[in-house]
């Protein structure tokens, strides 16, 4: 790849995830992390790409077990932002007291 | 090149997916009536990414990908921490997973880059984010496992001692020169790689021991960070504008989270 066109596309986003369009508010604590987790979980694409083109045993056990752990990450991060949605909806006791 | 390309072809329209996704759940918008949906248009986006790979990688490797991938999903954790250490821990022991196995998948694609080029074709930058991806990951996955194992209290609370933050960064130069030395010299990089390794670990390990837990959420959005660069590295690798567009908005977004901390404080 150019590396030209790989610096202009990480530079635009970058600027674009610094813009704020795309960060959580400020008392939303964790949940911009979580989504960052759940962009993160997004490694499986680039794993299973790699295990489509490894071209020896040990390349594939490799990228194999890379799919494994990234499906593990991905996963998790998938249900933490679902936890989280779900504890948004039903408001806690004490909330509920106040 | 084809990597890329079979990835770019659906990428954008998940990028744009993602973008609007995380633009929404972000804001605590009222007339976001429906999160749940958008959570679906996130998985949905994946999904159509998975299939978009598996039918271009057709056959055995298709299926290899698919078991793998039922495998690592059946053998997540269902709980995070059985006796927390912090009764109100929030998103860090789910961060603690979720580092832990995004850490070693990176690792293994940097070894995977390392060991199936040829050393004919293989150019210093190549051989820079190879070097770059085993480092970031091993640190990345010592630090989510000890954490994960403190949060557990299967490891001792401990506290940060003076030195520790000297042996650390100590062990960190050397890894930078390690790390120069083995993308400079490929013919003996094997055995300097297993050692940057190693240091990796004793790294990651080091400074997720030697830290109060209050601080255990800073660290890893660090981590995060730097695991955004990895997959932009990766996406330069695979030829991919998805994933250098992915990696470049994650690190973004973990740093502001970082410098959104620090303004409060």
């Amino acid at each position: 790849m150019d590396p030209i066109v790989a610096a202009y596309t990480v530079l635009l986003a970058v600027a674009l995830g610094l813009s704020g369009l795309v960060q959580a508010q400020a008392h939303r604590r964790g949940r911009g992390l979580v989504l960052a987790a759940v962009l993160g979980g997004f490694v499986l694409i680039a794993a299973v790409s790699a295990l489509s083109v490894a071209q020896s045993v040990l390349g594939t056990v490799m990228t194999a077990l890379a799919v494994l752990f990234a499906t593990q990450a991905a996963v998790s991060a998938l249900r933490m932002l679902w936890r989280e949605l779900a504890d948004e909806d039903a408001p806690s006791a004490e909330d509920a007291s106040s | 090149m084809t990597m890329g390309l079979h990835i770019d072809a659906v990428g954008v329209l998940a990028l744009a997916a993602l973008l609007a996704a995380v633009s929404l759940l972000g804001r605590a918008s009222p007339a976001l009536r429906h999160p749940r949906a958008v959570f679906g248009g996130i998985v949905l986006a994946m999904l159509l990414m998975l299939g978009w790979q598996l039918l271009a990688a057709g056959g055995l490797t298709a299926m290899l990908a698919l078991s793998m991938m039922l495998l690592g999903a059946a053998a997540t954790p269902w709980t995070a921490v059985r006796r927390p250490a912090a009764p109100r821990a929030g998103v860090l022991p789910g961060l603690t997973q979720v580092t832990t196995g995004l850490g070693l998948a990176i690792a293994l694609l940097g070894l995977t880059g390392w060991f199936e080029n040829d050393d004919s074709a293989y150019t210093w930058d190549l051989r820079l984010v190879a070097v770059l991806g085993v480092f970031i990951g091993i640190w990345t996955f010592a630090a989510g496992l000890v954490l994960w194992l403190r949060l557990n209290q299967t490891l001792p609370q401990t506290l940060p001692s003076a030195r520790q933050k000297w042996v650390v960064l100590a062990l960190l130069a050397l890894s930078v020169v390690l790390g120069g030395l083995a993308v400079r010299y490929p013919a003996t990089a094997s055995v300097l790689l297993v050692v940057l390794a190693l240091l990796a670990l004793e790294m990651g390990a080091l400074l997720a021991l030697g830290l109060s837990m209050r601080r255990a959420t800073r660290l890893l959005e660090w981590h995060l960070a730097l695991i955004g660069a990895a997959i932009a590295m990766l996406g330069y690798v695979q030829s991919s504008l998805f994933l250098l567009a992915l990696g470049g908005l994650m690190t973004a977004m973990a740093a502001q989270h970082v410098r959104g901390l620090r303004h409060r404080r």
